[in-house]
């Protein structure tokens, strides 16, 4: 006992230094770029780090967003005889943005996220290191398994992505129009790139802009409140 | 090696020696808390951006997170990792989301005043992890920061000061901490730097790379961009190139050598934690990145030590002691007529 008591500050640093180490140590290869020790060991490294020490640090890096961008929300109602009618594109974006830009603390800012977390789902860029081995000539036989794996995983996360945007869009439209008017959403997403540097007192308005269509699906009932 | 002197010292009991010496120099400096004002400090202000987080979001929590809101529950289900856990996920109940939302807000509320800390700090790790995993779009760095730290902060003692905790202690007449919770505190604290230096070495290195960090644009696209535009007041950064261009490279110097800067030395330190301030706060007031800015500051606020916190709580003591006699000075001054006649109006 007494032993014990003498040796356990020795334990305990020896103990938590060691932690430190190991754990800090699985971190940085987590953190690094695809290297000759991190690939190979990227299995056990990702086993330990997931989900719970999960994360990214690419703040604003390598460069920011260089555009803008809003969503828009048509919905399909009755037209009152018989047949539907799709309403005027909404832009839903905005309100909250000018909201926000006058109330600087409020929940504009988690309201957005919903909106561009689909977004950047849908439209994420490909995994660099993927598509330099899909680009391979002998891919197709070596990757075949692999990349169509890559591929399928791709195809679900967008999919994903496209059933929050209706979510989204079906609340939009239940607030404009009240709660189950609507049978079917459609949205679109406005792209506006920012004047460049050497332009930068153009108001946003002067650049040109893109849209990105979503397709029409069905309406989903989204608790508002 | 050998000597034919046996009057010589061998040089061998002297490197053990050394180390040994080294160790219990080691064993002995981690046997005392440090920076404890810091974590309690900590505690605080992520505390106040966690209740924050929930409350300014109360009106719309239904919406966000609850079983039929804008994140659907079969996907939330669907989507939950292998090895990961989710308190939502026991029930698709409202009355269950309801209970756990307000248990959330009462945990974060009993965390800030620091009320059995080493209970509240676990549970709110669980709580909070759980809310993320209901709705994975509505986290940023901010977030991810404050989950690692409060795993952690269950090492650390993070209710030493200012709390409901160390009012008991002192009451009850407890003595300093244990040589072994002392060094599970250190370790914790220790924690967060190595992740704080990893999160800034990352972010500056990625930064690097890019090309508008390169050429002191970056912060000009950040700005204008949608989401962290402020009309009306961006432009002031924006449009004044040199300032801009000089904010953008100050930023990645700042996150490159933030690592080097803590651990080389005190007023080094300092002036990281000073950087650090700044830099969150002007993203905050610019970039209305609110939580993010204060979960960053309150990991930043740790590393200043007991010490340091003690000195600039008596200079604080200091001025408002200044202050008062200054105002009561002024008001001696004023003649006793003047005097008679505001009392009257009152």
């Amino acid at each position: 006992m007494r032993v014990l008591r003498r040796l356990a500050p020795h334990l305990v640093a020896g103990t938590l230094i060691l932690a430190l180490a190991v754990h800090f140590g699985f971190t940085l290869l987590y953190l690094a770029p695809a290297n000759a020790v991190g690939l190979r060991a990227r299995p056990i490294v990702n086993r330990y780090m997931e989900p719970y020490f999960r994360q990214n640090w690419s703040l604003f890096a390598p460069d920011p967003l260089v555009d803008t961008r809003h969503l828009l929300v048509s919905c399909r109602v009755s037209d009152g005889r018989g047949g539907t009618r799709d309403t005027e594109w909404a832009d839903i974006t905005t309100p909250l943005r000018e909201k926000r830009a006058v109330y600087r603390v409020g929940p504009s800012a988690p309201l957005e996220r919903t909106q561009m977390g689909p977004l950047h789902m849908i439209l994420a860029p490909g995994d660099r290191l993927v598509e330099r081995l899909a680009r391979r000539k002998d891919a197709e036989a070596q990757f075949a398994s692999l990349l169509a794996e890559y591929e399928s995983e791709r195809a679900r996360a967008a999919e994903r992505g496209h059933r929050l945007l209706r979510r989204v869009a079906s609340a939009a439209c239940d607030r404009i129009l009240g709660a189950g008017a609507t049978s079917a959403v459609a949205m679109r997403m406005r792209v506006t790139e920012s004047p460049p540097f050497s332009h930068r007192s153009d108001p946003l308005s002067t650049s040109a802009s893109r849209y990105v269509e979503f397709p029409w699906g069905p309406y989903e009932r989204v608790t508002l409140f | 090696m050998s000597s034919t002197d046996p009057s010589a010292p061998s040089p061998r009991p002297t490197v053990v020696a050394s180390i040994a010496g080294a160790w219990s120099r080691l064993l002995g400096f981690a046997s005392r808390p440090h920076f404890l004002t810091g974590a309690s400090v900590f505690r605080i202000v992520a505390g106040l951006a966690f209740l924050y987080q929930l409350l300014v979001v109360y009106a719309q929590r239904r919406y966000l997170f609850g079983p039929d809101g804008v994140y659907p529950y079969d996907l939330f289900l669907d989507q939950l990792d292998a090895g990961s856990f989710s308190l939502y996920a026991l029930s698709r109940s409202l009355v269950g989301f309801e209970v756990l939302y307000h248990a959330t807000i009462a945990l974060a509320v009993a965390w800030l005043v620091g009320w059995r800390t080493r209970l509240t700090t676990p549970l709110l790790w669980i709580a909070i992890w759980s809310l993320r995993e209901r709705n994975p779009f509505l986290w940023d760095g901010g977030d991810n920061v404050m989950q690692l730290a409060l795993i952690f902060a269950c090492f650390a003692q993070v209710g030493g000061r200012f709390s409901f905790d160390a009012t008991r202690r002192e009451l009850a007449g407890a003595g300093p901490m244990s040589p072994l919770a002392a060094m599970a505190h250190n370790a914790g604290v220790l924690a967060c730097a190595m992740q704080i230096c990893l999160v800034y070495g990352v972010a500056g290195l990625l930064k690097v790379q890019g090309e508008s960090w390169q050429n002191g644009t970056a912060l000009y696209y950040a700005l204008r961009g949608g989401e962290f535009t402020w009309p009306g007041y961006s432009e002031w950064i924006f449009e004044n190139g040199p300032l801009l261009a000089l904010l953008s490279y100050s930023t990645v110097a700042f996150q490159v050598s933030f690592t080097f800067l803590l651990f080389l030395g005190r007023r080094l330190r300092v002036a990281a934690v000073l950087a650090g301030l700044s830099f969150h706060i002007g993203i905050i007031v610019f970039m209305s990145l609110t939580t993010f800015g204060a979960f960053m500051m309150a990991v930043d606020l740790m590393f200043v030590t007991d010490a340091e916190y003690a000195a600039l709580g008596r200079r604080v003591a200091g001025v408002r002691r200044r202050v008062a006699s200054l105002a009561t000075d002024v008001v001696r001054r004023v003649p006793r007529p003047a005097l008679r006649r505001i009392r009257h109006r009152a």
